[in-house]
């Protein structure tokens, strides 16, 4: 079985470099922590080590740098897993997670918040709410029209993407601009500083609960990419399924830009890097993607921490690398790039 | 493999079809009280101009759509009571060739078919692909199986797409123009391996444009022509009247010794004869 063995190969490799990229980036920062020191501190927790570090490290890296790395992967994570999921079952290579309007949602929800003075505690979870409900609104549309194809349910996305985009406008245009303004901008840029640990606690539950969904779905998820019709054919509950993979994957989407604000690019290119490597097949697009969207959302946070003195909003490096990455993706498949 | 081990239904018939009639809008019928009956084991060929209700008339029978009065029985059982999953297992479907261009590798696409035989959340195992290993090598397809789909010819799609239907290892099996957009050597081979099955006991359905298919594979044809639906064995219901009905051409069925079976044939191609252009353009080739 060599197709196993190499799939084998490509999993233990990008868990490798998954391990690699979060000790690198507990380590490095404006307060460096030695690579052996970072190790030591996380075993300890473990097992208790007799303490050759001081505590400023432990503080740092337990404290400062740990949830916000695993707040960073869970978000890598989730964007990927339902990019991946969203480009399967619509058939379209093109479509990322926001295609049904939760991230217009999102920002409107975060926008309204930052008006209203609210927290920030407040300001992600009025982000959750409004993404989910911009979604459910888009599920709606196809229903009171009667008709359950996917092009319907894209067409209301766009409506209702675009409805929203105009909420978050007007919340724009009434904001104050030297202080209410200037904190949406930000927010919609992303960044992880504000993985604290609370929100963590709250989300990763039910974002950890999604991913092992989407996983048990995995078949089904290949079966529905040969679009409706054939699906139904072989015995698949389509309207069922469908809408359980679009519950996930939006509801993982909708906690990642709640955690960490609008992070483009990751959920639309992760999916096809991991189809480089392990072709159509959900049953290890999905893992695969998984572990791709973590390792660029922990190397694109180390590189925003790091790359100069005040810290760079991971939209835009994640624009900056994505494009041309995006572009290099195209040309090693573009024989398979037609209609 | 034997049908029979798969299909333990009794006598009734593997499809019956009684008073069925569609419309898509109110009272704006497509067809009307259409009857017909197939047993285990025979092929039906329907056809008709464009428009004139063959797919919808495979759409119902698939239950994608739902007819406005009327009965279909699936070996006996009325197919609205059938579930979902049992129905995958008693009726396969084959889709039109340009519908499945997709980049599976073609092992993967192929034990698809193992779908409506898994539990829920489950995914195929060693046994299922054994079957499906089995059925690529009946249909001498097993040196494709390590390709994508997306890589081969439309002859090979097309071979790959009925092996899938055999490992859903369905007794009956609906196929949309299953020659279309093959070449000529391919459009018979696949009426070729149509025949083959029927002999092994499937039951098969498929729509067509080409008029010699039902003369070439044997077995039933369903015509659909000015509002009616003609029903009888192919060699006795297709004339050149039937294909002046049809397509509205001026054309002859010919009993032609040399190849021992009777053969279609247009004998005035009337340019302005509008939607049958392309038929008409079929027949020349044959």
């Amino acid at each position: 079985m060599t197709a196993k063995k190499k799939n084998r190969i490509i999993f233990i490799s990008l868990s490798l470099l998954l391990l690699g990229c979060c000790i690198l980036s507990l380590s490095l920062g404006r307060y460096p922590v030695p690579f052996d020191q970072t190790l030591s501190i996380l075993l300890h927790k473990i097992r208790p080590l007799s303490a050759a570090w001081n505590e400023d490290m432990a503080n740092v890296v337990l404290n400062v740098r740990l949830p916000r790395l695993l707040g960073g992967v869970l978000v890598g994570a989730a964007l990927a897993a339902s990019g991946a999921t969203y480009q399967s079952i619509f058939r379209n290579p093109l479509v990322s997670p926001d295609l049904l309007g939760v991230s217009a949602g999102a920002c409107t929800g975060a926008a309204l918040a930052i008006v209203l003075h609210a927290g920030t505690f407040m300001v992600q979870m009025l982000a959750l709410v409004c993404g989910l409900a911009a979604v459910g609104l888009t599920n709606l549309i196809p229903r009171f029209f009667r008709n359950q194809s996917s092009l319907m349910l894209v067409l209301a996305g766009v409506v209702v993407g675009g409805f929203m985009n105009a909420l978050f406008g007007i919340l724009k245009y009434v904001a104050d601009p030297e202080q209410e303004l200037a904190s949406i901008v930000y927010w919609t840029m992303g960044s992880f500083a504000n993985i604290k640990q609370p929100i963590l606690q709250a989300l990763a539950p039910g974002m950890l609960a999604a991913l092992a969904v989407l996983f048990l779905l995995r078949w089904r998820i290949n079966v529905l990419s040969l679009g409706e019709r054939e699906a139904a054919s072989l015995g698949i509950n389509v309207g069922l399924t469908r809408g359980l993979c679009i519950l996930c994957a939006t509801a993982l989407t909708a906690c990642a830009v709640c955690l960490s604000g609008a992070i483009g690019w990751i959920g639309l290119i992760t999916p096809h890097f991991a189809r480089l490597l392990t072709g159509e097949d959900a049953r290890s697009l999905l893992p695969a993607s998984v572990l791709i969207g973590a390792i660029l959302t922990a190397a694109t946070d180390w590189l925003a921490r790091n790359l100069t003195g005040a810290e760079i909003p991971l939209s835009i490096l994640t624009g900056l690398v994505g494009a041309p990455a995006f572009i290099i993706l195209l040309l090693a498949q573009k024989r398979k790039i037609q209609e | 493999m034997n049908i029979d081990s798969i299909n333990d239904s009794t006598l009734s018939p593997a499809l019956s079809v009684e008073n069925l009639s569609f419309a898509y809008e109110k009272g704006n019928y497509l067809f009307k009280n259409l009857h017909f009956q197939l047993e285990k084991g025979q092929i039906l060929q329907i056809l008709g101009a464009n428009g004139a209700g063959k797919t919808t008339l495979l759409n119902c029978l698939a239950r994608q759509l739902h007819p406005k009065s009327g009965v279909i029985r699936l070996f006996g059982r009325d197919l609205r009571q059938i579930s979902r999953l049992e129905l995958a297992q008693k009726m396969a479907y084959v889709p039109q060739l340009s519908a499945s261009l997709c980049r599976f590798k073609v092992i993967d696409y192929t034990v698809m078919g193992r779908t409506p035989h898994l539990k829920a959340l489950a995914s195929p195992g060693e046994a299922d692909y054994g079957l499906a290993r089995r059925y690529l090598a009946d249909l001498r397809l097993s040196h494709l199986a390590e390709k994508t789909m997306d890589q081969l010819s439309g002859g090979e799609r097309q071979q790959v797409q009925i092996a899938r239907a055999l490992t859903q290892q369905s007794p009956l099996i609906l196929l949309d123009e299953p020659a279309n957009h093959l070449d000529y050597g391919n459009q018979h081979r696949i009426l070729g391996l149509m025949t083959s099955l029927a002999a092994q006991g499937y039951t098969l359905i498929a729509t067509t444009h080409m008029p010699d298919a039902p003369l070439l594979t044997g077995g039933f044809v369903g015509i659909f022509a000015g509002g009616q639906f003609l029903f009888g064995p192919s060699s006795e219901m297709l004339t050149g009247q039937t294909l002046e009905k049809i397509y509205g051409i001026q054309g002859k069925v010919l009993d032609i010794p040399e190849i021992g079976r009777k053969a279609c044939f247009c004998l005035q191609p009337q340019a302005n004869s509008g939607e049958n252009r392309k038929t008409v353009s079929i027949n020349n080739q044959l």
